[in-house]
């Protein structure tokens, strides 16, 4: 098998704060191949955004960074402070959060873009002109300020910043969420085409697990810093096992489906706190079938048995 | 048309916005909408942003003067005195977005659901009934959170003393404009839930402003579509997910049920502005059946360019405003 785009291998990131050490992510393996995507779920404070910012290092100084995190067979947390410069966006670039708070409000959007370039290392693969025609764009908001755009076209904006420099990976970080659906639709039917066309890798980040069912060739779920369920986008939305993924997917009702009409569901407590999380597995206080032993026991994410190509971190799933 | 036991019922409401600078056009946010709410009915108001769902219900709260048309509550036409204004505020309360921004960081439980019963002067025992208010919203037992504030609390919880502060006062109607999109998915469904429980308990009506079809198929009893100012389509929720009719409503779910394997008409460019509604048909320029020729070679093409489209009633109750659907009888003439 080829040399996966990105390897992660046991990463820690730790933030400091004036409450203590704050653990976000806490032991992840991740894989992504070439032309792949994987999804990474999650809701807010389970670690995902700060794994993504730590592949490329960009996290405060203070910040503490374990593990490997190989990208093209290099290791970018070992890497010095060129070279790393010299990675990011050439080799992976990210499509950061929030559209509407990027962009540089007095600068001109095609300014924006050579601007990226520029300041890793200049290696252009494709001109600014023919970056706003791929996605959809045109030339001729190159001239235009973000204000003049709407949040659809400056998350296209974004997405021709990210492929500047024709990128292995492209790191998505909740690239519509703030968008209608409508929108939000044509953006990832804009994704998808350029990573067809350039062969792209994609991490996609999100809290929406609705959509990465039919973006995603692989599913990731995180909980309190930790990966606990990983198998093919299309099936972990219907047949998740964990307890936790199965109750995620099931607020995202199917529409049409009967046991979801009148019955919203949800998840009672709260998201753990990472500073004083609880003992053995960290879902356990919210589980519906949790054990004694889930009160002592952090299950490792392991394979389960049978047809599914699956990983699970639970005590009920792949008894070795 | 008017149904016996309705609550609300909006005719012909307009909101324009006055032009930005002089010369421009108005912005028609709400352009013409009849909708009919009835008690205890939980209706979901559905469309992008930018379509007039918040002003319309700005308008329906009386948070926004309309520029045409009327809107009865409980039978009595909108009045624009102070006095009863504040009256009918009492009976129709809102639930915001976003509980961080509508809760006052230095307020106390207890005074943020108290807050309302004071400005009503329904004092009498008031720590009752803030406390019976807390525990129907689900954050039980009550003295546990009377004097918590705002930062300390759960994004969920925040959204429960939210509620809390509207159902104080009794409310008929409840206005909630996108009550979860800003809290974490497992959370969602509990608010859901609570929404749904409290308009059954207490009969009381909902209006949900909302994005998210899946949402409406949640908890709406009905679902109102609007596209750029005027609602499109509007039927039960079962009628009108199983079978769209208006091709906006059949676009918007092609999107969220890519995953069963519908195939996806994601519909080109983005919503026009208020200020440029298009002649005739105001969504012709982004239709699909326009696009693909389907409304020519049904005859319709001309027409659809021209002739702006009214709501037509289908035996159901189904209404759709499209002229490609046209067999049913127009409920306005």
């Amino acid at each position: 098998m080829a040399t996966p785009v990105l390897r992660v291998r046991d990463l820690h990131v730790t933030y400091q704060s004036s409450l203590g050490a704050v653990p976000a992510v806490r032991g992840v393996d991740i894989e992504i191949a070439r032309g792949e995507t994987l999804g990474l779920a999650g809701e807010s404070g389970c670690g995902k955004s700060t794994l993504a910012m730590a592949l490329l290092r960009l996290v405060s100084p203070t910040t503490q960074i374990t593990g490997s995190v190989l990208l093209a067979g290099k290791d970018t947390l070992t890497m010095k402070p060129g070279e790393l410069r010299a990675v990011r966006w050439a080799q992976a670039s990210i499509v950061f959060q929030g559209a509407q708070h990027v962009l540089n409000p007095v600068q001109r959007i095609g300014r924006q873009i050579d601007e990226a370039t520029e300041a890793h290392g200049g290696a252009r693969a494709t001109g600014t002109a023919e970056l706003l025609e791929l996605v959809g764009l045109g030339v001729r908001r190159a001239d235009d300020y973000p204000h003049e755009l709407s949040g659809g076209q400056k998350q296209r904006a974004l997405i021709a910043m990210a492929l500047a420099c024709d990128p292995l990976l492209i790191v998505a970080d909740e690239p519509t969420t703030a968008l209608d659906v409508m929108i939000q639709a044509q953006i990832l039917q804009l994704l998808e085409e350029i990573k067809r066309e350039r062969g792209l890798s994609m991490l996609f980040i999100t809290h929406d697990l609705s959509v990465l069912s039919h973006t995603a060739d692989r599913v990731a779920i995180m909980y309190a810093g930790r990966v606990i369920e990983v198998g093919a986008g299309k099936d972990l939305l219907r047949d998740s096992q964990h307890p936790y993924s199965k109750a995620l997917a099931a607020s995202f009702p199917i529409i049409g489906d009967p046991s979801s009409r009148r019955q919203p569901r949800g998840l009672a407590g709260d998201p753990p706190n990472p500073i004083d999380l609880p003992s053995g597995c960290p879902f356990h206080p919210r589980c519906a079938v949790a054990i004694d032993t889930c009160r002592s026991v952090d299950v490792k994410l392991r394979s389960v048995g049978g047809a599914i190509n699956r990983q699970v971190a639970c005590v009920h799933f792949g008894d070795a | 048309m008017m149904a016996k036991d309705s609550l609300l019922v909006c005719d012909n409401v307009h909101v324009a916005y006055p032009p930005r600078r002089r010369g421009g056009k108005s912005a028609r946010a709400v352009d013409g909408v009849d909708l009919e709410i009835s008690r205890g009915e939980i209706v979901a108001l559905v469309g992008e942003s930018g379509c007039g769902k918040t002003t319309l219900a700005r308008a329906i709260l009386g948070l926004q003067k309309m520029s045409a048309g009327s809107i009865m509550f409980d039978g009595i036409p909108f009045s624009t005195k102070t006095v009863d204004k504040k009256a009918f505020r009492r009976r129709a309360q809102i639930v915001f977005q976003d509980p961080t921004a509508s809760l006052n960081p230095r307020q106390s439980v207890y005074e943020i659901v108290a807050e309302g019963l004071r400005i009503h002067g329904l004092s009498d025992n008031e720590h009752e009934v803030v406390t019976g208010a807390l525990e129907r919203c689900g954050l039980h037992p009550a003295d546990r959170y009377l004097m918590k504030y705002p930062h300390e609390l759960s994004g969920g919880q925040r959204q429960r003393v939210v509620i809390a502060g509207a159902m104080v006062l009794e409310p008929q109607l409840l206005v909630a404009d996108e009550p979860v999109s800003s809290l974490d998915a497992s959370v969602r469904g509990e608010i859901l839930d609570l929404l749904q429980t409290l308009a059954r308990e207490q009969d009381m009506a909902v209006l949900v402003v909302t994005h998210d079809l899946g949402l409406a198929w949640n908890i709406a009893d009905r679902i109102a579509v609007m596209y750029l100012g005027r609602i499109v389509e509007i039927g039960t929720t079962e009628e009108l997910l199983a079978q769209p009719k208006h091709p906006y409503t059949q676009a918007l779910l092609s999107v969220v049920l890519e995953h069963l394997g519908m195939s996806q008409q994601i519909l080109v460019g983005e919503m026009p502005d208020p200020t440029a509604i298009s002649t005739g048909c105001r969504f012709h320029q982004r239709c699909p059946l326009m696009q693909s020729g389907e409304a020519q070679k049904k005859g319709i093409g001309s027409r659809c360019t021209t002739e702006d489209p009214v709501l037509r009633s289908d035996d159901n109750g189904h209404l759709v405003a499209c002229h490609a659907t046209e067999s049913a009888t127009p409920v306005r003439g």
